[in-house]
């Protein structure tokens, strides 16, 4: 591969990769996302916990754990109800937040803002149909005029109102997040900066005086939202959470499922980091966003023991895809006479066994090595498209697990699937095959170090 | 001695760290070979200049998406 070409798909790829990483908006997502990632992970690691004290002594019948370890279980999913079942909730907050560092104004009054905003705009009350075709007697009848209580034929609804629906706070709400946390936030940071605000003599002490500067801001983004959520409500029929879920989030989601997606993403981002550009940072939004989103959707699921909704998620990558370079490191040492191949295989061995690519990635490098261009990216598309075969066909369970990403290939997917032992092969299948897609380039590099 | 292994922007990185001079801290270029830039810097602290350095470049907006490794020697 020429020179010429590498320069020119990286003076393409450059200005892509800027103008994403300086997109102040999209920045501001991506660090809400990020910042949500104490709790996210808190709630993640009690699921896992559960999961060995629960869901793997329950496969094998060793119903003495599951009766002593309960107060513990217990426990964790008090976490879990805490962190990632209202993950809507976290979120909004950190989006009001970055918003506010966008436009340099009050942090915590955009964060409270946010948080009203979406608490406005989502449902306060919960409903269930009941089938009362069996029950005796007149129920219409005794039960006319109950609050919150309709019969219609065999069915009774019953509504209890002045409640938050858990649904609405959970993955389910971060669209609609997303589009009133920047509505809000964007409204009370602009008034804020436009000095709009409820001015305090300088003798007044500056942790009374901040929250004062912000009542007015607050109040018409507040206002605002509420305007916006009673008109929508009112021509559509449905609450807002409702109509971004069925038309956005759903559709979004569905689209991340499709196997070219899913290998477009893959070597997109690898793509970026081939031409020294954060992979990671640049396809955030996308990552964090869609495919994050379907793991968090993926975790409540798993933790009320529903269907798992989502084949594919952010964590799918790291526990079958990104541990290539692995692959590489085996083919060096197998086959590779290269003496500094040899050498920076040695030393990057044990990072490479946590996921820290660097050492290889400049010590070989495979950054913008021609010889290395083909399997870089070829790695990525055919392990994402085994992994995402062995999860469509039922060979392997979805992932159900947010784990962190220092854990060691094999058991990342181990863990990650809630420990379905199938995983383990699928892992090490692709192990094999990242080896062999970069063994007949390794030896290339042999050739090219006979020459040198 | 630090360097950076950097793939990317390499001449801007080169004159970003040339006019360098805050704190009284200074970095010259001294030898390009493949990804890896080499300067010289009066910092006794090594570690801490790496991390300037790379603290620096990732400040530039041509900067803040790049991927690349500082050291010293």
């Amino acid at each position: 591969m020429n020179n010429k070409f590498m320069d020119s798909l990286q003076n393409r790829l450059l200005p892509i990769a800027t103008k994403i990483g300086n997109q102040k908006f999209l920045v501001a997502l991506r660090d809400s996302f990020i910042g949500t990632m104490p709790a996210v992970m808190t709630g993640s690691i009690a699921l896992l916990i559960n999961a060995f004290l629960v869901d793997i002594p329950t496969q094998f019948g060793w119903d003495a754990i599951v009766t002593n370890m309960a107060w513990l279980a217990g426990i964790n999913s008090l976490i879990f109800r805490g962190t990632v079942s209202v993950v809507s909730l976290i979120f909004i907050f950190s989006l009001g937040v970055n918003v506010a560092k966008i436009y340099n104004t009050d942090r915590l009054s955009s964060g409270i803002v946010a948080f009203s905003a979406f608490i406005i705009s989502i449902g306060n009350s919960v409903s269930s149909t009941f089938d009362i075709s069996k029950v005796k007697g007149d129920l219409a009848g005794a039960l006319k005029g109950a609050e919150g209580i309709s019969i219609h034929g065999h069915q009774m609804e019953v509504t209890i109102s002045g409640l938050i629906p858990g649904s609405d706070i959970s993955s389910n709400g971060y669209f609609t997040a997303i589009l009133i946390g920047f509505l809000s936030a964007i409204i009370f940071s602009k008034i804020m900066n436009k000095n709009w605000t409820i001015k305090l003599p300088d003798s007044v002490p500056p942790a009374i005086a901040t929250p004062f500067l912000s009542i007015i801001p607050a109040f018409i983004s507040l206002y605002v939202v509420g305007i916006f959520i009673t008109v929508f409500n009112n021509v559509t029929g449905q609450s807002l959470l409702d109509w971004i879920y069925k038309v956005l989030q759903m559709p979004l989601l569905g689209m991340s499922q499709n196997i070219f997606a899913v290998i477009a993403i893959a070597v997109l981002t690898q793509l970026f980091w081939f031409f020294g550009i954060h992979g990671g940072n640049v396809m955030a939004p996308i990552m964090e966003g869609v495919f994050g989103v379907a793991l968090l959707a993926n975790l409540d699921a798993y933790q009320h023991h529903e269907a798992i909704p989502y084949l594919w998620t952010s964590v799918s990558y790291s526990a079958f895809v990104w541990y290539a370079t692995l692959g590489l490191l085996i083919a060096i040492f197998w086959q590779s006479h290269n003496s500094h191949y040899r050498e920076v295989a040695k030393l990057g061995l044990a990072p490479v066994l946590f996921n820290i690519g660097e050492p290889v990635m400049y010590g070989l490098p495979t950054v913008l090595n021609p010889l290395l261009f083909i399997p870089f990216l070829l790695c990525p598309a055919v392990l994402s498209a085994v992994a995402y075969g062995a999860t469509y066909f039922g060979l392997v369970k979805p992932v159900t697990q947010n784990i962190t990403w220092v854990m060691p290939p094999v058991l990342y997917g181990f863990f990650a699937t809630a420990f379905d032992w199938r995983s383990i092969i699928l892992s090490l299948v692709n192990l094999a095959l990242a080896t062999f897609i970069y063994l007949p380039f390794v030896k290339m590099a042999d050739k090219q170090d006979v020459v040198e | 001695m630090i360097f950076l292994n950097v793939p990317a922007q390499q001449d801007k990185i080169i004159e970003l760290l040339n006019n360098y001079d805050q704190d009284g801290l200074t970095f010259d270029f001294v030898d390009k070979k493949g990804l890896k830039l080499r300067f010289k810097t009066n910092a006794t602290d090594l570690d801490a200049a790496a991390k300037t350095a790379k603290a620096a470049v990732k400040a530039e907006v041509w900067g803040s998406m790049l991927s690349f490794q500082a050291g010293f020697e």
